[in-house]
C-alpha cells in the first residue's frame, strides 16, 4: 500500500498560490467541516473554533499539501487531530473514554441494555431524526466518527484510514462495532421501514 | 458490501446468498435502513455566516 502522506515532499506555493489553494480546495468544505465539528463537540462555539482552528493550520500547512489529491480528507485529518490533541483537554464536555475502554465497557456483562424505541408510537419526521440523532450521539466519540465519515461523508475505508492514522482493519472493526451498536438502538426503526 | 469496498466476485456471491437465506437478507435489509436513516434523517447544522468570512480574513491578515 502505498502512503502518500507519509512521504515528504518539498514544495513550496507562492503566497497567490497559497490563496488560490486555500479558496479553491479548502474552503469549499466549511460546511461539512462544520457539522463533523459539531457532531464531536455538540457545541456551537467549540466546533467554529475547531473549524477556524484546523483552516489556519490547514494554511500554515498548505505546503505539505498536493494540489490534486483529496483536500476533503486532508482537512478532516486535521480537524480530528485538533480535536484530539487541543481540543479534548479543554473541553467543557466530561472527557470521553477511549477505544479501548469502550471495548471493555461494552462486553462486560453488566452493560444496560438500550430501550428501543417503538416505532408506532412516534412516527413524525422529527421524531425520527432526534432519535437517530440521539442514537449516533450516544455512541462513544471513535464509533461517531467512522459511521459519521463512512456513511455520511461517504469516504472510502482507506481514506478513513488515512484521516484517522489507523490500519484499515481497525477501520473496518470499528465500523462494525458501531453499527452493531446502532443496530441495538435503531432496529425496530430500520426493521419497519423495510418491511411496510 | 452496504460500503462498497467489496470486490466484483465478493458482491456476486453475496447477493447469491442472500436470495436463498432469509436470515442474512433480513440483516443486510436492517443495515441498509439504517444507512438510509442516517443519511436522510440527521439534519445538518446551520453553519455560522459568518464562519467563512472569518477564516478567510484571518488567512490574508
Ligand atoms: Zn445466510
Amino acid at each position: 500500500m502505498t502512503n502518500q502522506v507519509d512521504t515528504p515532499v518539498k514544495r513550496t506555493y507562492s503566497e497567490a498560490k497559497k490563496v488560490r489553494v486555500f479558496d479553491g480546495e479548502f474552503m469549499p468544505h466549511v460546511d461539512s467541516m462544520y457539522n463533523f465539528a459539531y457532531r464531536l463537540t455538540f457545541d456551537e462555539d467549540d466546533a467554529k473554533d475547531l473549524v477556524q482552528d484546523t483552516y489556519m493550520k490547514a494554511f500554515r500547512f498548505i505546503n505539505s499539501f498536493q494540489e490534486g489529491t483529496n483536500a476533503k480528507a486532508w482537512l478532516y485529518r486535521i480537524l480530528k487531530n485538533s480535536f484530539i490533541n487541543d481540543y479534548r483537554k479543554k473541553s467543557k464536555q466530561p472527557a470521553k473514554v477511549d477505544y479501548q475502554e469502550v471495548e471493555q465497557f461494552y462486553n462486560s456483562e453488566d452493560t444496560p441494555s438500550t430501550a428501543t424505541v417503538d416505532l408506532r408510537l412516534e412516527t413524525t419526521k422529527d421524531m425520527i431524526g432526534d432519535e437517530i440523532s440521539n442514537a449516533l450521539n450516544s455512541l462513544a466519540v471513535d464509533f461517531r466518527t467512522v459511521v459519521i465519515l463512512c456513511d455520511l461523508e461517504g469516504f472510502t475505508y482507506e481514506e478513513m484510514a488515512k484521516i484517522l492514522d489507523i490500519p484499515i482493519g481497525t477501520v473496518r472493526s470499528r465500523l462494525h462495532r458501531a453499527r452493531n451498536l446502532l443496530r441495538e438502538k435503531l432496529g425496530s426503526y430500520a426493521m419497519s421501514m423495510g418491511y411496510n | 458490501m452496504l460500503d462498497n469496498e467489496a470486490t466484483p466476485n465478493q458482491e456476486e456471491f453475496f447477493y447469491g446468498h442472500i436470495e436463498k437465506c432469509m436470515v442474512c437478507f433480513a440483516h443486510y435489509n436492517v443495515e441498509k435502513q439504517i444507512r438510509q436513516l442516517l443519511k436522510s434523517k440527521l439534519n445538518n447544522k446551520e453553519v455560522p455566516n459568518a464562519l467563512a468570512e472569518e477564516i478567510r480574513r484571518k488567512i490574508v491578515s
